[in-house]
């Protein structure tokens, strides 16, 4: 983690209507320039989380600060400026495109708003289209002249086009085939390196959560329930739920290193949140403290952060490891 | 009974003809014995879908199948759609990756579980249809099944639905349970308990079952056998553990890398070039060849054939013997 955070979140909460809690008291610091992983089941608050960043989303308490400012202040003292240095990937990339525009038009509107050089501009267009392999005659189609991967390819020149500083990709590459999901990654996170980009990734495919971030939060009805280095969360998750979500994917191991945890019922509604840890109606190691308190974020002794009262007590079936 | 459950010889399915015409299933050749469950694989357009609704006998108008599908000693595709509509619900039933398309919104699940158990065990009196109906969802895990008889399928989870499609399956004993992508829009840790149902039901249910997904590590859970489809191909076939672990045919290669790999953050991710052929391509040689890494000169020219390679094992490759 570098000193100047890119991110910030203390105690964020969004709730939706009176009773939704979609975050509830989020505290995260992303230094600039670092790729975080999120991790977690749906409705655990991811896009809720990405959006509130991108102020799509009105906090309903705490701070959300980007770049050492907070957003609400940002977006009241230079919208477009701050909209220029945050930038996000839509989770469903076709329908955040305009039917009614070509694509040339599309990203010519993204960038004219903000006064950008038109030249320049073009050029920029230009040669990204050439590193992301789409035919400059693309320029000339409508969104659903497309398919599904070129309109995330188009999604990404968009947000690039004003080089922000932060990306902010909520599920990038769903409902794209994964023989095709690493090439888009792969220029990504060229990208984040080229523009030293603070960079938050959600995705439920933790292959790709495992090979491109060093840091992963894990999230489970809005709350971070473990934030760790990604590789000692693939090798030893401390968290029951981070447990079962990587015991889930047999390939993930060198070996066949057990089966996979099942856990008993449903995700609780965000209408209802069970009291005491969130997780305890269907963690496998629950106490009775579980149901009663809320365990607390606390650090442990890989570095990372865990909220659990048992953290590291659930073993994979099959293994003996605990 | 001996010999498989299922065997199927060079399956075509076409449409149109001339220039325009479309090749989706270029023929496949498959058996599945009793008792197994067969996965399915391959990238979306592979012919997943197109493989299982033939055998469903779900042909959209429009649409040619030709070759054999015999299913317990019965050409299925020499049926009239009316014994073909009997066997569907008796000895074949599938499930969907959206249960919706198969439950109607506006009857109860119990209505509708006890109006396949009517028609599948006709004369029932109803109290043992109604007891039936409370034990299958009970099997499958729905919790106080006797009152969740009562919801309607928009009062439950996309798990539970899944759930309760599963018991219509298991109602009706079928020979052969046919489940496409039925885990595809679940949460991982809900698609373990779906996936682990199946896995105990299999003892229940005695049938074979096929799965497609297009997790490979749900296969690997679930699954005895896998077989690859590419552009209406099959192009390699065997035991999960032994396909997906130590592939042969380069597209298993390449699929299975997209996957897994054990390189390090900031290694690039695998990924393969190029898209799935068209329907319409009709390619000389070996229908990988555009976008595999290993392809020859006569990978352009002559087709493979889909060879044994070993005692389980089949794959479809001109270079198997010279890949590294
Ligand atoms: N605009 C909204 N109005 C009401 N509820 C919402 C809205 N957006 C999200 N939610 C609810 O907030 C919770 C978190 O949603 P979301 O952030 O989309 O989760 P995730 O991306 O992890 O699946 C869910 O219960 C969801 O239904
Ligand atoms: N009714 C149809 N008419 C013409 N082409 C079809 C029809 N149904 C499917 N196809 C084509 O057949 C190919 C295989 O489709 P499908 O079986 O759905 O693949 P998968 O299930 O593996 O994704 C695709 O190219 C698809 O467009
Ligand atoms: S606090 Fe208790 S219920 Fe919650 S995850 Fe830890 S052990 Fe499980
Ligand atoms: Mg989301
Ligand atoms: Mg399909």
């Amino acid at each position: 983690m570098t000193a100047s955070p890119g991110i910030r979140l203390g105690a964020l909460s969004v709730t939706f209507g009176r009773a939704i809690r979609a975050l509830d008291r989020v505290t995260l610091e992303v230094g600039e320039g670092e790729t975080v992983g999120i991790v977690g089941e749906s409705g655990s608050g991811k896009s809720t989380l990405c959006r509130t960043l991108v102020g799509l989303t009105r906090p309903t308490a705490g701070e959300v600060e980007v770049l050492g400012e907070p957003v609400t202040v940002a977006l009241r003292r230079d919208p477009r400026g701050y909209r220029r240095r945050i930038q996000m990937l839509m989770q469903d990339a076709v329908a955040t495109l305009s039917p009614r525009m070509t694509i040339g038009r599309l990203l010519a509107e993204a960038v004219a708003i903000h006064g950008l050089d038109r030249d320049e501009t073009e050029e920029r267009i230009r040669s990204f289209l050439g590193r992301l392999r789409l035919p400059p005659s693309i320029l000339g189609r409508y969104p659903h002249e497309i398919s599904g991967g070129q309109a995330r390819r188009i999604g990404v020149i968009r947000a690039l086009l004003l080089r922000p500083r932060v990306l902010v990709a909520d599920e990038p590459t769903a409902g794209l085939d994964v023989s095709v999901q690493g090439e888009l990654l792969n220029l990504l996170m060229e990208f984040q390196r080229e523009l030293d980009l603070t960079f938050m990734i959600v995705s439920h495919n933790l292959h790709v959560i495992k090979r491109v971030t060093r840091r992963t939060l894990v999230m489970y009805l809005g709350q971070i329930v473990e934030d760790a280095p990604t590789r000692d969360l693939f090798a030893r998750p401390a968290h029951p739920y981070a447990t079962a979500l990587i015991s889930t994917n047999p390939l993930l191991a060198a070996e066949d290193g057990g089966g996979a945890i099942i856990l008993r019922g449903e995700i609780p509604s965000n209408a209802a949140l069970p009291p005491g840890c969130r997780f305890h109606t269907r963690c496998p190691v629950a106490r009775p403290v579980c149901a009663e308190t809320m365990p607390e974020l606390e650090p442990t002794a890989a570095g990372g952060q865990v909220r659990c009262h048992f953290p590291g007590t659930l073993a994979r079936p099959g293994t003996g490891a605990a | 009974m001996a010999g498989p459950l299922l065997e199927i010889s060079d399956l075509r399915l076409s449409a149109g003809s001339g220039k325009g015409a479309a090749a989706i299933l270029r023929g496949i050749d498959l058996a599945l014995a009793r008792g197994r469950i067969l996965g399915i694989v391959g990238e979306s357009g592979s012919g997943k879908s197109s493989l299982v609704n033939t055998i469903m006998g779900l042909t959209p108008p429009g649409l040619r199948a030709e070759g054999r599908i015999v299913l317990a000693g019965e050409d299925l595709l020499g049926l009239s759609p009316v014994r073909m509509r009997a066997l569907r619900g008796h000895r074949l039933a599938m499930i969907f990756q959206d249960p919706m398309t198969a439950l109607n919104p506006v009857f109860r699940i119990g209505t509708q579980l006890v109006d396949v158990i009517r028609n599948r065990h006709p004369g029932t009196v109803p109290a043992a249809v109604e007891a039936m109906a409370v034990e299958a969802l009970g099997r499958v895990g729905l919790p106080d099944p006797g009152r969740r008889m009562r919801d309607y399928p928009g009062q439950l989870s996309g798990g539970m639905r899944q759930r309760v499609m599963i018991a219509m399956a298991l109602v009706c004993r079928p020979e052969l349970l046919i489940a496409d992508e039925p885990t595809t829009a679940l949460d991982a840790t809900i698609e373990a308990q779906i996936i682990d149902l199946l896995r105990r039901l299999r003892h229940d249910f005695q049938g074979s079952i096929i799965f497609i997904s297009h997790n490979l590590g749900t296969v690997m859970q679930l699954c005895d056998e896998v077989a690859v489809l590419y552009g209406g191909h099959l192009v390699e076939s065997g035991p999960v553990r032994a396909v997906l672990r130590r592939p042969l045919h380069p597209y298993t290669r390449a699929l299975v890398g997209c996957e897994i790999d054990d390189r390090p953050v900031d290694a690039p991710l695998a990924f393969i070039p190029g898209k799935v052929p068209e329907t319409t391509e009709r390619p000389g040689g070996c229908i990988f060849a555009d976008r595999c890494a290993y392809a020859a000169a006569p990978c352009r020219t002559t087709a493979p054939r889909l060879a044994a390679q070993g005692d389980d094992r089949r794959a479809a490759c001109l270079r198997l013997g010279e890949l590294p």
